[in-house]
């Protein structure tokens, strides 16, 4: 890896236009299946993302929708070893996200994934909701769901997490 | 399976159990399922390798729920948690409980990691509910671990 400052390399974050390779990747991320918001599961086609690049390729993509009335940045991927991507990517959604008038902010994340819950308590998220069973009860009707996530946890519920803006 | 050393696990006794906590709840601040649990409250077990104490587990038993209080390790041994909460599993079914539950704060990501690991799976959320507790017990610390605030538990349980 190329010589960094701290904060990491400015990336170019645009809005992900190109629909099939946004939906490949969403595809890989939720396993052919989707992510559970408010009682429905919300599939690949139906959020916007924005990508991260860097000399035009791309290395991070977070997605989004707005459900209920609710700003949900619904995934947030690094997909390259470049450090900085996920908090570039994360600090572009809040600013959206505030540009659009929403008061706060939330993610989904599935409770394998204590990386996840780390990495958004430490920028300010707080736990609002735990679902317990909802990956479960997805998997039945999308059997392609993994029955186990980070480290062989078994993957089950999810938390969502907010942040004021 | 674990790889760490064979831990012998034995009983605290109380008066040192309560010697041992008083160090690390100095103003009997743990709160455990909503409510304040003092060193004196408490059953507890400890690893031992050739007389030394490398780390504790304790509880409180409830009915047949098997209530765990804190898992601490004194040393950097590998697998001292796994053994204290395996050998915790097993006092609780000798006794004929039928649970095990755990209480963590919002901030210890390791230790959800760690219980569900062992198969221990969420069962609840309580927002909010050291805020509230911070209330009655300013000492209680509004930051943990890696300077996360400390404002909710998160229940995880596992049938014996």
């Amino acid at each position: 890896m190329s010589a960094l400052s701290e904060e990491g390399p400015s990336f170019d974050i645009r809005p992900m236009t190109d629909r099939p390779a946004l939906e490949a990747v969403l595809r890989q991320r939720w396993s052919d299946g989707g992510v559970f918001v408010r009682g429905r599961m919300i599939r690949p086609q139906e959020v916007e993302a924005f990508g991260a690049y860097l000399d035009d390729r791309l290395q991070g993509v977070a997605s989004w929708r707005v459900e209920d009335g609710v700003f949900y940045m619904l995934t947030l991927n690094n997909l390259t070893d470049q450090r900085g991507v996920a908090t570039a990517l994360l600090d572009h959604m809040l600013a959206v996200a505030r540009a659009q008038g929403f008061a706060s902010m939330r993610v989904v994340i599935s409770n394998d994934n204590w990386p996840a819950l780390r990495f958004y308590q430490k920028r300010g998220f707080a736990l609002a909701e735990l679902h317990v069973g909802v990956v479960d009860v997805m998997r039945r009707e999308m059997p392609s769901i993994p029955e186990r996530g980070v480290e062989g946890i078994p993957m089950r519920d999810e938390f969502e997490l907010e942040i004021a803006l | 399976m674990s790889e760490g050393p064979a831990f012998e696990i034995l009983p605290m006794r109380q008066d040192r159990l309560v010697e041992l906590l008083q160090l690390r709840w100095p103003e009997r601040s743990m709160l455990i399922a909503g409510r304040f649990v003092g060193p004196e409250d408490v059953e507890g077990i400890g690893a031992f390798t050739s007389d030394r104490l490398h780390g504790i587990a304790t509880w409180l038993a409830n009915g047949r729920v098997l209530h765990i209080v804190a898992v601490n390790s004194f040393t950097e041994l590998r697998g001292i948690g796994i053994a204290l909460v395996d050998a915790m599993m097993a006092e609780g079914r000798s006794r004929g409980m039928t649970l095990m539950r755990a209480s963590i704060s919002n901030d210890n990501v390791m230790a959800l990691r760690f219980y569900q690991k062992r198969g221990f799976r969420l069962t609840a959320l309580h927002r909010g509910i050291y805020d509230a507790m911070r209330q009655l017990r300013p000492s209680i610390p509004a930051t943990g671990v890696d300077n996360i605030p400390i404002r909710d538990e998160l229940e995880l349980e596992h049938e014996l």
